[in-house]
């Protein structure tokens, strides 16, 4: 199949499954009235309500300070003590089953041991890293675990400055471990802000969602999730993919038409 | 054969080499003028790659002494050892990074390369997963020229090659020798190569690799005293590697 009929049939199917989606969410609310699932006008027209309002605005710049704060904080403990864990043997032994450990730990237990030791919009940002960080930390230490000696000993033969050792032998390598694990890392870090949000009342789209659940206006609460989904989705397609594919041409069959 | 001197490019007495507590070769002594090409031939595991890792600094002696004179020695291993995530030409240019050539002239010096080695312009910009086993080993080739080395350090190169490739890539690499003066070591299995290649031949013994033969074939010999240089290497490596 050609590359435009595979993205012409993904776009088609894609667009099936949303409405397929969409179509279930209108019979739910028939079925079960708008207090349980309002219906798709009712949820719209409260997100232009808002919208006009000014408060999706402010609240979707403070669930992205905290998001990516937290996931940038947790990216560069987690990446650089992976890579230390990868790298060193000792590090990997005693680093690992605390990774394990942190794993395990809910997230919700997180964002209330968050607010009894930080409170406000600190514990969002440090509940979001410590739920990231083990996550980047695993994919960092198999990816230095498994850097190609060959590679770097063909590139030491050729006399190659330590910039482009990590430029062209072990960056390229780390991102193919790293750049999933940053992705996922990303979608988690907007889930538990908003969690966190919503328990510590510390702003952004978490507090509008605990103000709805407060007033019973499950209009506003679903308009909130359309809001998150939306951000999510955008980011995911408009950004993470194009990096992703842009990240590994090389080894993608179909974009390169390799043998 | 050993020496020292402004003529000497190459320089090794009594080299040994252990990995662990497994010696790997055991007082090597040999040399190399200015100019000349030299064949290292013997049985699987006698230490003749270590040799090479060795001259171009990779790994460290144990015993003995090593001189190289070589201004930029240049290893080419068994396997093209491509960067998978860059193109043909990026690959022939990264050689060029460690002798701190501006990024504006590696490209042209990569793609001039590559176009004497019979690389398509269109499979230039093509990753090595697209390229066929032969292409990669040009690409590889054209990495270790590119950088205009003085000593070349070759191991098994053209191995992987079908006949009439690996015939037209001696013929490159033999007008680069000459062009540039340059010296070579070609470690290889093949007797026809060796001979066909290099103005001297030494065999290893099996591990620890000791040198236990050494050959001079005649220059642009005949059909015969190829013939008769083939039969008394492959003598020597059956000795070797029984030896």
């Amino acid at each position: 199949m050609s590359r435009g009929k595979v993205r012409f049939s993904g776009l088609l199917f894609g667009a099936l499954g949303i409405g397929a989606l969409l179509l279930l969410w209108e019979l739910g609310h028939r079925r079960y009235g708008s207090l349980v699932l309002p219906g798709l006008d009712d949820t719209f027209a409260a997100l232009l309500r808002l919208t006009r309002q000014g408060l999706v605005g402010p609240a979707l710049s403070t669930t992205t300070f905290h998001a990516s704060l937290g996931w940038g904080i947790g990216a560069i403990i987690g990446g650089g003590l992976g890579v230390l864990a990868g790298l060193r043997t000792p590090v990997r032994q005693a680093l690992q089953p605390v990774s394990v450990i942190l794993l395990g730990i809910p997230a919700i237990a997180w964002i209330v041991l968050a607010l009894l030791w930080f409170g406000g919009g600190w514990a969002v940002i440090f509940t979001v890293a410590v739920a990231t960080g083990p996550v980047v930390f695993a994919a960092a230490t198999q990816g230095a675990r498994s850097l190609d000696g060959d590679l770097a000993q063909m590139a030491r033969a050729y006399r190659t400055p330590p910039g482009a050792m990590f430029r062209d032998v072990h960056g390229p390598h780390m991102v193919g471990y790293l750049f999933p694990a940053l992705a996922t890392a990303l979608g988690l870090s907007w889930k538990i802000a908003v969690m966190a949000e919503l328990l510590s009342g510390s702003g952004g789209i978490g507090d509008g969602l605990a103000a709805a659940r407060a007033r019973v206006d499950t209009a506003e609460t679903m308009a909130w999730i359309v809001v998150v989904v939306t951000v999510l989705v955008v980011v995911d397609q408009a950004l993470l993919r194009r990096l992703q594919r842009r990240a590994e041409l090389w080894r993608d069959s179909e974009e390169t038409g390799a043998p | 054969m050993t020496g020292t001197g402004a003529d000497f490019v190459l320089s090794a007495e009594g080299l040994g080499f252990d990995r662990g507590d497994r010696p790997i070769l055991d007082s090597v002594s040999l040399c190399l003028r200015r100019g000349e090409v030299l064949a290292v031939m013997g049985p699987s595991g006698c230490g003749k790659s270590s040799l090479l890792a060795l001259i171009v600094g990779l790994l460290q002696p144990n015993r003995g002494m090593l001189q190289c004179d070589g201004q930029r020695p240049t290893l080419m291993f068994q396997e093209p050892r491509l960067l998978p995530w860059r193109t043909a030409l990026d690959n022939v240019a990264f050689a060029l990074k460690g002798d701190g050539v501006p990024a504006e002239t590696r490209s042209g010096r990569a793609r001039d390369m590559l176009e004497t080695l019979a690389l398509a312009p269109e499979d230039l910009g093509k990753f090595p997963r697209q390229l066929s086993g032969g292409m990669r080993q040009r690409v590889a080739l054209a990495r270790t020229l590119v950088g205009r080395p003085d000593l070349l350090l070759l191991d098994e190169p053209f191995a992987a090659l079908d006949m009439g490739l690996a015939k037209d890539m001696r013929a490159v690499l033999r007008e680069y020798l000459e062009r540039q003066n340059a010296s070579a070591v070609i470690v290889t299995h093949d007797p026809r190569e060796a001979l066909q290649m290099a103005g001297r031949v030494v065999v290893l013994s099996k591990a620890p690799g000791r040198v236990v033969f050494e050959f001079a074939p005649e220059p642009a010999g005949s059909r015969a005293s190829l013939g008769d240089g083939i039969g008394r290497l492959e003598a020597a490596l059956i000795e070797a590697g029984t030896a």
